[in-house]
């Protein structure tokens, strides 16, 4: 019999670890189905940006995906909920949230959208660059020229902030910040190194103000061809590549780190005295978030979540 | 009747206008934006994209019109004209098919993605309406086609000129006297 | 995968032949493709057309397509045609290797080829044709010049390949600095040597100070076009695409404002005008994207890469053979896409055989950019043949040489590794 045709694919450039990790799960599933499932990979925008992937799972020209909650988000809003700054402190506060009924209750809002939502991989905690001043403070960041994804919550963010929030186009981003156009940008670390932003940015601050995860995601048309095994073996398999994902992507932002500190760029923690006074210059948008309707229980669950997690 | 005959001659001419001019004047809008209140709009950049979205498939029926659409004619024109009127025909024949292809196929997955409920991000309005683009580009190609396919059978049977504002036609007119 | 190819370009060609148009041929060649392969919706296909058009850099051609047309109509271009003559209309082949200069100069702040072409060809095309050059050779030039936009730097096409390798973007561009000045230097050569033969030297009237002093200040407010675009992208007020839209605006203005030659009922004509070459073009670049698409979910990059690649383990015979490979993907595929499918097929082989990252870079992108004057699918030869009325087969033709100058261009790059290498001191 014919194998299972799983196209999976990603917007990531090749060595990064969620696109490794998309190879690593093709090789591990066509072994566990004993080559049932035959897995093509297709990474770095090959057939198409986030959203484009997404509506290819909608409509099952592609099995599976991984993307950006932010990118989804235009397709269930609720995950408008993850792009709210300064929820996680750190990774492991993330995995505890997300692996856990909260996070796996927001994959279930994937199935209106005909896609099954497996688990949570890793692009990791997005950063803040320039090129006008190293930034220690909140104040350092009024009036900085900085680009953000065109994305209400995220420029909102950055206008309470005190900076202007220009949307501008991934593609034409470098030559934005060589030419001046803008003076700076958010990306998790390992863009900043796989984008080359570095060659044209002077300063990094580690603001860690969103958390981006990459919910690996099947095509629910694809989903229900397949027999119960297979879909226990994507689901295993998925779980066994999240967990070594993460690892990897954890180890690339050190080593990202390292790199553009050999490179001269002059990074900059945050004390928690700041992140404290970021996190309330940012509180209006919370607020704002959960005010609307869809998303209040959302937000309230989050944080009474997050707050069990910190007693424990 | 007036009414409808001025819109069958000018629909795609001023749609065209419009939306190219919303293009430059949503990049415009976006730089001036910039520069009075050191933020951009966040809409206008996506407004530009799905208008040229528009501005591609209504021209593609306004190219038709005008006979505009990039092709290579070496061969055909050592062709006698009768010849050439059957691989008009043909041709016409096959951008029909596509239309239709687009109409069918891009018109359920317009109606798919309204029903999903796709957003954008910027505009915040309904992702199907930029996917509409197509089918709706593609009925007025339809129409457009139809219009040269009958033209182009009419010459067949009575080799009666054309009455285009096609540079090429007006060529072929010229052959014919 | 055989069959699927062999379809896919079989029925590409036949359909051109029958004289398709490009879009439909390249559209329905990748409709039946996926037919006969039968393992992908045609959604794909509609989704890929459809996005192709959702790109922002380049709504730079109809912006600059545009812009030509209301300088043109405006009298901003005839002024600075004039100035123009009274400067170096007096040289042997002086237009055409000023409009090679300005597509140099366009460059250094485009990172878009096409663009490029828009850009400079609008005002150049017509002018030297006014100059008594034969048309199809101003248009062909024109359209080679304008590769020099993703050659030299920013471009758009080096940086997708420094982030789909690994190179660094800010090496790219400086290495793109002497190879992209050899590509101009040829281009200003054979348009001498074209001249003098062709017997273009130029008008008889001598050179004027005086005449250049009146030219320039009936020019003032056309000059300032250069100056606000090229300060305004260095200075930072805006990215190349916006300074196309500023280019329209400040046309708009200048034409009804200043020199008071364009009139209200014309703006019509000139939008409509605009729009429609923009749908055209823009056609069979979406529906080559879809083509492209179809290629690479079909995997026959990967194929055509690696069968090429075990013909020979000689060195020199691998890159020619991949020189050669990519001046045919060139002809149907767009250089972004083609950097993204092949860069990581081709630089493993690239390093293998000991090249430098930079200098096989280097070598790539060059050759990718050829594609942009290669029929059937050359993006500048749709747009400068749209700037010019002419047919499509015309301008094809009579870009023949400069597809030839390019190429030679490309072997020099190939073999002398310290044009792509000297100023990063490697
Ligand atoms: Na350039
Ligand atoms: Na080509």
């Amino acid at each position: 019999e014919e194998p299972k045709m799983m196209r999976i694919a990603n917007t990531t450039p090749e060595d990064r670890s969620l696109s490794q990790a998309l190879y690593h799960f093709a090789d591990r599933l066509e072994e566990e189905t004993d080559g049932s499932i035959h897995v093509e990979v297709y990474t770095n925008s090959q057939i198409g940006g986030d959203r484009e992937l997404f509506e290819g799972m909608q409509f099952n020209t592609i099995q599976a995906a991984t993307m950006s909650t932010g990118p989804i988000a235009q397709f269930a809003p609720t995950f408008n909920v993850l792009e709210l700054p300064f929820l996680f402190e750190n990774e492991s506060e993330a995995y505890e949230l997300l692996d856990g009924p909260i996070g796996e209750e927001l994959l279930l809002e994937l199935e209106a959208q005909k896609v099954v939502g497996i688990n949570y991989f890793e692009n990791g905690f997005r950063v803040l660059t320039n090129n006008v001043k190293e930034i220690k403070e909140l104040e350092d960041v009024k009036g900085i020229d900085l680009r953000t994804l065109e994305n209400q919550w995220h420029m909102q963010i950055w206008s309470e902030l005190g900076a202007n929030p220009t949307p501008m186009n991934y593609s034409e981003l470098y030559i934005g910040l060589e030419q001046g156009t803008i003076a700076g940008q958010e990306n998790p670390i390992g863009n900043v190194v796989n984008s080359h932003f570095y060659e044209v940015q002077q300063y990094l601050t580690m603001t860690n103000h969103i958390y981006n995860a990459s919910p690996f995601m099947v095509s629910k048309a694809f989903w229900e061809i397949l027999t119960p095994q297979e879909r226990q073996a994507i689901e295993e398999v998925a779980d066994e590549v999240q967990a070594s994902q993460r690892l990897a992507n954890q180890e690339e932002a050190r080593v990202s780190r390292a790199y553009l500190e050999e490179k001269g760029i002059t990074i900059t923690e945050l004390t928690d005295k700041e992140r404290e006074r970021w996190i309330e210059a940012s509180n209006p948008v919370r607020e704002r978030f959960g005010n609307q309707e869809d998303h209040h229980g959302w937000v309230q669950r989050i944080e009474q979540a997050l707050q069990a997690d910190s007693q424990e | 009747m007036k009414v409808f005959q001025l819109i069958e001659r000018h629909v795609e001419e001023v749609l065209l206008v419009v939306i190219l001019s919303t293009m430059v004047i949503a990049i415009f809008l976006q730089i001036v934006m910039r520069f009075v209140l050191g933020t951009s709009l966040g809409w206008s950049e996506e407004l530009a994209r799905y208008s040229f979205i528009y501005l591609v498939f209504i021209g593609i029926s306004y190219g038709v019109k005008q006979e505009k659409h990039i092709k290579i004619d070496t061969i055909i024109s050592f062709l006698t004209e009768k010849k050439q009127v059957i691989l008009h025909l043909i041709v016409y024949g096959l951008f029909l098919l596509f239309a239709v292809f687009i109409i069918i196929y891009g018109g359920a997955m317009s109606m798919e993605i309204f029903r999903l409920g796709q957003v954008t991000p910027g505009l915040g309005i309904k992702m199907g309406y930029v996917y509409m683009a197509a089918p709706l580009g593609m009925v007025l190609t339809t129409l457009r086609i139809s219009q040269k396919m009958k033209q182009e059978f009419e010459h067949y049977l009575y080799a009666r000129p054309y009455k285009l504002n096609g540079e090429k036609n007006v060529q072929e007119v010229h052959n014919e006297q | 995968m055989i069959v699927t190819a062999v379809v896919l370009f079989g029925s590409f060609a036949s359909l051109l032949v029958l004289s398709a148009p490009i879009g439909i041929a390249l559209i329905l060649a990748s409709l039946l493709a996926l037919v006969v392969a039968g393992n992908m919706p045609f959604e794909f296909a509609i989704q890929s057309f459809i996005t192709a058009i959702d790109s922002f850099p380049i709504m730079a051609v109809p912006f600059f397509i545009l812009a030509g047309e209301l300088m043109a109509k405006g009298g901003l271009s005839r002024r600075l045609f004039v100035l123009a003559k009274t400067l170096v209309g007096n040289f042997t082949g002086g237009f055409a290797m000023a409009a090679v200069i300005t597509c140099l100069f366009f460059s250094a702040i485009s990172g878009s080829g096409p663009a490029t072409v828009a850009a400079v060809g609008g005002i150049m095309i017509p002018a030297m044709i006014e100059m008594g050059y034969d048309r199809r050779f101003a248009t062909a030039l024109i359209a080679a010049a304008g590769a020099l936009g993703v050659i030299l730097p920013p471009s758009i096409p080096l940086i997708v390949y420094g982030v789909t390798s690994g190179v660094s973007v800010g090496d790219l561009f400086i290495a793109a600095v002497i190879p992209g000045l050899i590509v101009t230097i040829s281009l200003v050569i054979y348009s001498f040597l074209y001249a003098k033969v062709k017997g273009h030297k130029g008008s008889k009237e001598g050179f004027s100070m005086k005449e250049v002093g009146r030219a320039f200040w009936d020019a003032k407010w056309a000059l300032l076009v250069p100056f606000i675009i090229l300060g305004g992208i260095y200075s930072g007020f805006f990215t190349p695409t916006e300074a196309a839209a500023v280019a329209v605006v400040y046309g708009l203005l200048a034409g009804f404002f200043l020199y008071k030659e364009l009139k209200w009922h014309q703006l019509f004509a000139i939008l409509r005008n605009s729009a429609l070459t923009t749908a055209t073009i823009l056609f069979i670049i979406a529906a080559a994207t879809v083509f492209g698409r179809v290629m690479t979910i079909e995997q026959m990059p990967g194929q055509i890469a690696s069968s090429i690649l075990s013909i020979s383990d000689n060195q020199l015979i691998i890159i020619l053979l991949i020189t050669a490979m990519l001046l045919v993907v060139g002809t149907v595929m767009d250089t972004t896409a083609a950097i993204i499918i092949f860069t990581p097929l081709l630089v493993p082989v690239g390093m293998e055989l000991g090249y430098d990252p930079i200098h096989f870079a280097m070598l790539v992108v060059l050759n990718l950019a050829i594609g942009f004057i290669t029929p059937p699918i050359g993006v500048n030869l749709f747009v400068a043949s749209s700037l010019s009325n002419l047919s499509i087969v015309t301008v094809s033709k009579a870009a023949l040489p400069f597809v030839c100058i390019l190429i030679f261009n490309l072997l020099l790059v190939i073999f002398i590794p310290q044009l792509s290498l000297f100023l990063l001191d490697r």
